[in-house]
């Protein structure tokens, strides 16, 4: 780039014949050192494997696998290897939402209840003004709640229904607040809308459109594909796989599953403006909509050092969106148990790049490999992205491990629970999220919350237990008992997770139900 | 009355550039900035750059009034319109840095009588909301204040009748009304007037001791421009338009000279001097985006390098060229100017201007961001008088086609005397027709048109007043009831108003 813009200012022919000579030589071999860094990154990251494609000017400039698709086994990645993409789905629920714009079936600021008359927010108001762009935009400024589909047996219907005991955490429209939930409800109304579900509007509107033949809405599609990742976390200090999640009740907001050569041509469509392979399949101008920022975001130190030149952070629809060196970047992440991804498209440089890796936690190469493309395109001596993302995170679990000492040192020692410990034991409820059960095995406290989050309850002081997580990474938490002025207990405070669940004191009614 | 002509100008929309970091002033700046002024018929301009904090250019052109031989020179004073915003987020800063105040405050914890048309959204606006375009009330009421005798607190009493035109912090819309307020919760919470605090707080301590807050302090000093009008195609001088009732929207006067004082404080993150007069914190907040700000069409092609377009406190935001803008317009009858900051190459410039030729600010502060950025050279001053004349070219096209859909031939409903009366609306208030030698006037305070007959019962206003004269003028449609008297009088682009009944006879209650 720093080539082309010297043919601009030049403005002479042969300067200009030079200079173009010279930017094709340039761009032959942007990437020319790029496996070999990528493959000391990968062991510098412990990342077993990943996929990278790369488009500029339409056409796909690399797309290959690194590594292993699982730990301990031969197969190796290729660009035909399915990862999750997780949040990089939010915007195909923007674009289908967009392809509904241009049917005239909906508009981005029509109010969301007057299509989906189930949609209720904690504030009555919040929820009449609510329109189809806050959906997309993280601006609702309700309380995050994931825990209403990450390990919970509730459908997409159950989790809008479950909206309305969300409190909220910012003045509407304030600030940017991630929300999964809004763009499971925008899935929700898109299947309301067209009577058909959400998975099947992007399979027909989409997937099969542009060919991406390999992806799906569901892990359950995946169960019998060979070539495909394992996910791997960090566990007990061991880098092994993990299962894949079922993102099926939160699949507008992350459930595709999809190789980079699939990703190529989705990120062409998207640099198309809409159009592929001479077929348009979104109005230019609305699928330019899903590209322009909505809500600011503010900046962070670490966001500024890892993104050279950035002056302005927004979401979009479905995108996030940014400068980067001077160029608008619109781009996403995704991340769940074992697999992080990017997306990044660079419109002025008709450039665009997928990154897919089987590690979750402790993973921030992908944005390393992002940069090493980015700076390779734009001309730009690149520092070492790697050491620098390194950096980064090794700032950051050292602050944690500040917190968790700090946590630690704060512990009272020489106390005991209020109460004998089969006292704790029953049901905690909570409107949102429904049931914690407590109950005692082998002396020990354990916690379910749903069906699917275990843990084991150790005593930390007084009436406060620490919990240690079944699914390992989740970390641990403190979860303290309440018990009121009478000495019964009242309720399970589990902070920063789940908001205060209420102590059950009598065994529920079963209203409607056969008497006990 | 048309909006357009009677406001602040919205347009804060200003420009920068770069390239290899030169940060030197083009050669030939002086007869550059003297050829704009001749091309855009404009009477004065004053400059003034500031790069790491130190003033490396101030100077004046031109004429501060058209028919006498004073020159503008970097003491000038003029008006600086809208960019007096800055200045009220700044008042609302120091209270935020005194512990006094906070950005997220509810507006009603400070101003108990505050109400807008939705109470839900007179309950939950901030003050940040105040000072960042977002309340959904969009560019409108502008005549509460225009020309009126309504005060401060009056003209944000009666905004609680204005309908939001868009879902409160859905997206910008310029509101002069809701900075007022802004004035009004500096006055709640410091004590005193808003224009004491801005001396006090900010003129004082950066010596902008010619520098004040209102047309009246204007009187008796020896450097003043007048501001100028192009009215029936020649640029003529007109009065001061006295802003006293919407002060905190735009109502400071000062020169190049003194804003550089301003800038560089800004610039050196609220440090004057070696005092602080703002916390480093809050110049980032006033410089941190609120809200999606509208580029124009006609912008995005002119600044390929611009992607963002935001608002801060006070502050407009935008990317030019790989660095941030933070920058203002100000605009008010005859007197246009523009500040604009790239925090990053601690640069400022400043411009003043007292003709209302639109661009000519453009033109020599893009000239100059080129130079100090590095960029490449283009020619500004050309790209604006074009993009300016297709402007006025559209604006004589719509001017035509509303001619052209006058229907000739008819006659009002009744005689002019059966349009005369008091009219009235919620939030505008009264307006009277009435009969001046034969023929029909409208009056609102302290505005008055002639009102020529266009067809059936619409009439068009032709202002007295010089800058609102050189618009297109209203149409003002009378509507008869059933018993063929004119209850309702429609004023375009400004609201209907509803006949009052005189009072029944039988002398004082």
């Amino acid at each position: 780039m720093r080539a082309r813009t010297v043919v601009v200012v030049g403005g002479l022919v042969g300067v200009s014949l030079g200079a173009t000579h010279a930017v094709h030589a340039q761009q032959a071999e942007p990437l020319a050192a790029f496996d070999a860094k990528v493959e000391q990154a990968m062991q510098d990251w412990q990342v077993p494997g990943l996929a990278v494609a790369v488009v500029q000017d339409d056409s796909v400039v690399l797309m290959r696998g690194y590594g292993v698709r699982e730990l301990g086994r031969p197969e190796r990645v290729d660009s035909a290897t399915v990862f999750g993409i997780m949040s990089m789905t939010k915007a195909f629920t923007a674009a289908a939402m967009g392809m509904l714009v241009d049917d005239g079936l909906v508009r981005w600021d029509d109010r969301v209840v007057d299509h989906l008359p189930e949609f209720v927010l904690y504030d009555p108001w919040v929820t009449r003004e609510a329109r189809i762009r806050d959906l997309l935009s993280h601006r609702m400024g309700v309380d995050r709640g994931d825990f209403l589909w990450f390990g919970t047996g509730y459908s997409r219907d159950d989790i809008v229904r479950h909206l309305r005991y969300l409190e909220p955490v910012a003045g509407f429209r304030t600030a940017y607040g991630y929300s999964n939930n809004m763009f499971i409800t925008a899935g929700q109304l898109i299947a309301t809308v067209t009577g058909v579900s959400w998975d099947d509007v992007i399979r027909r509107r989409i997937f099969t459109p542009l060919g991406m033949a390999n992806s799906s809405t569901s892990i359950w599609e995946i169960a019998d594909v060979a070539n495909r990742a394992s996910p791997h976390e960090q566990l007990n200090g061991r880098l092994q796989p993990v299962p894949y999640r079922s993102l099926d009740n939160e699949a507008p907001g992350g459930s595709i599953n999809s190789t980079v050569v699939d990703m190529a041509r989705w990120i062409r469509f998207q640099l198309g403006e809409g159009e592929f392979e001479g077929r348009r399949y979104i109005d230019a101008q609305t699928l330019r909509e899903t590209h322009a920022a909505q809500t600011p975001i503010r900046i962070g130190e670490d966001t500024r050092r890892l993104n050279p030149g950035i002056h302005f952070s927004a979401y979009a629809l479905g995108w996030q969106v940014q400068d980067y060196r001077g160029r608008k970047l619109i781009q996403h992440s995704g991340g769940i148990d074992g697999q992080r991804s990017r997306i990044a498209l660079m419109p002025e440089e008709r450039l665009g790049l997928v990154v897919l890796t089987n590690r979750g936690r402790q993973n921030m190469l992908f944005d390393a490999i992002r940069n090493w493309i980015l700076d390779a395109y734009l001309g730009v001596d690149a520092p070492d992205w790697s050491a620098e993302f390194l950096d980064v995170m090794r700032r950051n679990e050292e602050r944690a491990a500040n917190e968790e000492r700090r946590v630690r040192e704060a512990r009272v020692r020489g106390t005991r629970p209020a109460l004998p410990l089969e006292r704790y034991t029953g049901i905690y409820l909570d409107s949102a999220y429904g049931e914690a059960r407590v109950s005692l095995e082998d002396d020990a406290l354990r916690i379910e919350v749903g069906p699917e989050i275990r843990g084991r309850m150790e005593h930390w002081h007084y009436d406060t237990f620490r919990i240690v997580w079944d699914y390992a990474y989740l970390g641990d938490m403190l979860g303290t008992f309440v018990l009121g002025p009478d000495g019964q207990l009242t309720g399970l405070e589990l902070p920063g997770w789940w908001p205060t669940f209420q102590r059950v004191r009598e065994p529920l009614p079963v209203v409607g139900g056969p008497s006990r | 009355m048309t909006t357009s002509r009677m406001a602040i100008s919205a347009a804060w929309l200003a420009l920068i550039i770069p390239g290899p970091a030169a940060a030197q002033l083009p050669d030939g700046l002086d007869e550059y900035i003297e050829q704009v002024r001749a091309e855009w018929n404009v009477v004065g301009i004053a400059v003034a750059v500031v790069k790491d904090d130190s003033v490396i250019y101030a100077r004046g052109f031109g004429l501060r009034h058209l028919n006498r031989p004073d020159p503008v020179d970097e003491r000038t004073l003029f008006a600086i319109g809208s960019n007096t915003k800055a200045f009220t987020a700044a008042g609302i800063g120091i209270l935020v840095d005194e512990g006094r105040l906070g950005w997220d405050d509810r507006v009603v914890d400070h101003l108990p009588w505050f109400e807008l048309n939705d109470p839900w959204v007179t309950s939950h606006i901030t003050v940040r909301d105040l000072l960042s375009h977002r309340s959904g009330l969009g560019r409108r009421g502008d005549a509460n204040w225009y020309a009126t005798d309504f005060s401060r607190e009056e003209v944000v009493r009666r905004i609680r009748h204005l309908e939001p035109n868009a879902s409160f912090r859905s997206r910008a819309g310029y509101q002069n009304t809701m900075f007022l307020a802004a004035g009004l919760v500096t006055e709640a919470v410091a004590g005193v007037s808003w224009d004491e605090f801005v001396e006090r707080r900010l003129f004082e301590p950066l010596g902008m001791v010619r520098s004040n807050t209102t047309t009246l302090d204007l009187e008796g000093d020896d450097n003043v421009a007048t501001p100028h009008h192009t009215i029936d195609g020649s640029v003529r001088p007109i009065a001061y338009r006295n802003l006293d009732n919407v002060a905190p929207a735009g109502s400071i006067n000062s020169s190049v000279a003194e804003m550089t004082s301003w800038m560089r404080m800004v610039l050196a993150e609220g440090i004057w001097d070696g005092a602080k007069v703002l916390s480093d914190s809050v110049v980032r907040e006033m410089h941190t985006p609120n809200i999606v700000y509208p580029f124009p069409p006609s912008y995005r092609a002119l600044f390929p390098s611009t992607h963002f377009s935001m608002y801060g406190l006070g502050w407009g935001l935008r990317d030019y060229l790989g660095r941030m803008l933070a920058s203002h317009t100000g605009g008010i009858d005859g007197m246009l100017s523009q500040v604009t900051l790239v925090p990053e190459e601690e640069v400022g410039i400043v411009v003043l201007t007292n003709t209302t030729n639109g661009g000519a600010y453009n033109a020599v502060t893009f000239r100059i961001l080129d130079d100090m950025l590095g960029g490449e050279e283009r020619d500004w001053n050309a790209t604006f008088l074009e993009l300016n004349q297709r402007q006025e070219e559209a604006a004589a096209t719509r001017e035509r086609q509303r001619f052209e859909a006058r229907v000739a031939g008819t006659q009002p409903s009744l005689g002019l005397d059966g349009y005369v009366g008091s009219y009235g609306e919620a939030m505008y208030g009264r307006i009277e027709v009435r009969m001046e030698e034969g023929r029909l006037v409208l009056g609102r305070h302290q505005l008055v048109a002639d009102l020529e007959h266009w067809h059936y019962d619409t009439f068009v206003a032709h202002w007295r007043d010089p800058v609102l004269s050189s618009g297109p003028g209203n149409l003002v449609t009378f509507s008869l009831d059933e018993e063929g008297i004119t209850h309702r009088v429609t004023v375009e682009n400004v609201a209907d108003f509803t006949r009052i009944p005189a009072p029944q006879q039988g002398g004082e209650p």
